[in-house]
């Protein structure tokens, strides 16, 4: 009884700083957008972004650069749900085991959709260059690792919430 | 092989013990809804723990509230 106490203890706190990311995060990359004038320098980062790039281009790689904070967004949602239940002592739950899944296939997201983005991104912004400085950049970074492990492991946990809700329903019916 | 299913008796152990559910229930320590659907034969087993507490109460052994019946 301590243990489910102390999940809804710790699931509140997590709720409430979940809820706080969710807030902060779209007032900053609005904050950003309104901000940081849109030009090839403020989009130059490891790569030199072509100065005769067009403003749809430039338009268009801030878009894709705004799916991250979107998938971001929508794991941290899944995130709140999840606290959500936990607080109400709903724990081996199917819900709560879908929604650990749920978050799982989100970090996987952070990980396969900059992967896939960023080379789209480069040849959007150089495409403006002559033909032999135009470039495609493909790359495996440490934070892309990280969230295809992560998430790939919240999966993981999720199918086993998911087995362990079979037997607590069952449990349940047992008398 | 025969399919044999397990009919719950336990409303004629009451009957014959001149006991209401809600005695059982507060005896044992279950909701009543839950001896309810015992009773009812609704639920998919019952604990050895269970049926020891309804044994101990209702002075009755196990066999006294369960029978197998072949199925027709």
């Amino acid at each position: 009884m301590s243990r489910i106490h102390n999940v809804s203890k710790l699931a509140g706190i997590l709720r409430g700083v979940t809820i706080a990311a969710m807030i902060v995060l779209p007032i900053t990359i609005t904050g950003g957008l309104l901000t940081t004038p849109l030009l090839p320098e403020a989009l130059s980062g490891d790569f030199t972004v072509s100065p005769d790039a067009t403003r749809g281009q430039l338009i268009a790689a801030v878009i894709l650069n705004l799916s991250n904070p979107l998938i971001l967004l929508w794991t941290l949602n899944e995130m709140r749900k999840l606290f959500g239940s936990y607080v109400k002592g709903e724990i081996l739950t199917d819900h709560c085991a879908r929604l650990i899944q749920r978050i799982g296939k989100g970090f996987l997201a952070l990980a396969i959709v900059p992967f896939i983005l960023r080379p789209i991104q480069v040849v959007l912004l150089t495409m403006a260059n002559p033909p032999g400085e135009r470039s495609i950049s493909i790359g495996l970074s440490s934070e892309m690792l990280f969230f295809a492990l992560s998430g790939g492991l919240i999966i993981v946990i999720g199918w086993a919430m998911q087995a362990a809700s079979d037997v607590a329903s069952e449990n349940r019916s047992f008398v | 092989m025969k399919e044999v299913e397990i009919i719950v008796r336990l409303d004629v152990m009451l009957a014959l013990r001149k006991m209401k559910s809600r005695d059982l229930a507060q005896a044992i320590g279950i909701t009543e809804q839950n001896l309810s659907l015992l009773k009812s034969g609704k639920v998919k087993g019952i604990r050895f723990e269970t049926l020891a507490k309804i044994c101990a109460v209702l002075e009755c052994q196990p066999g006294d509230l369960l029978e197998a019946a072949v199925k027709t």
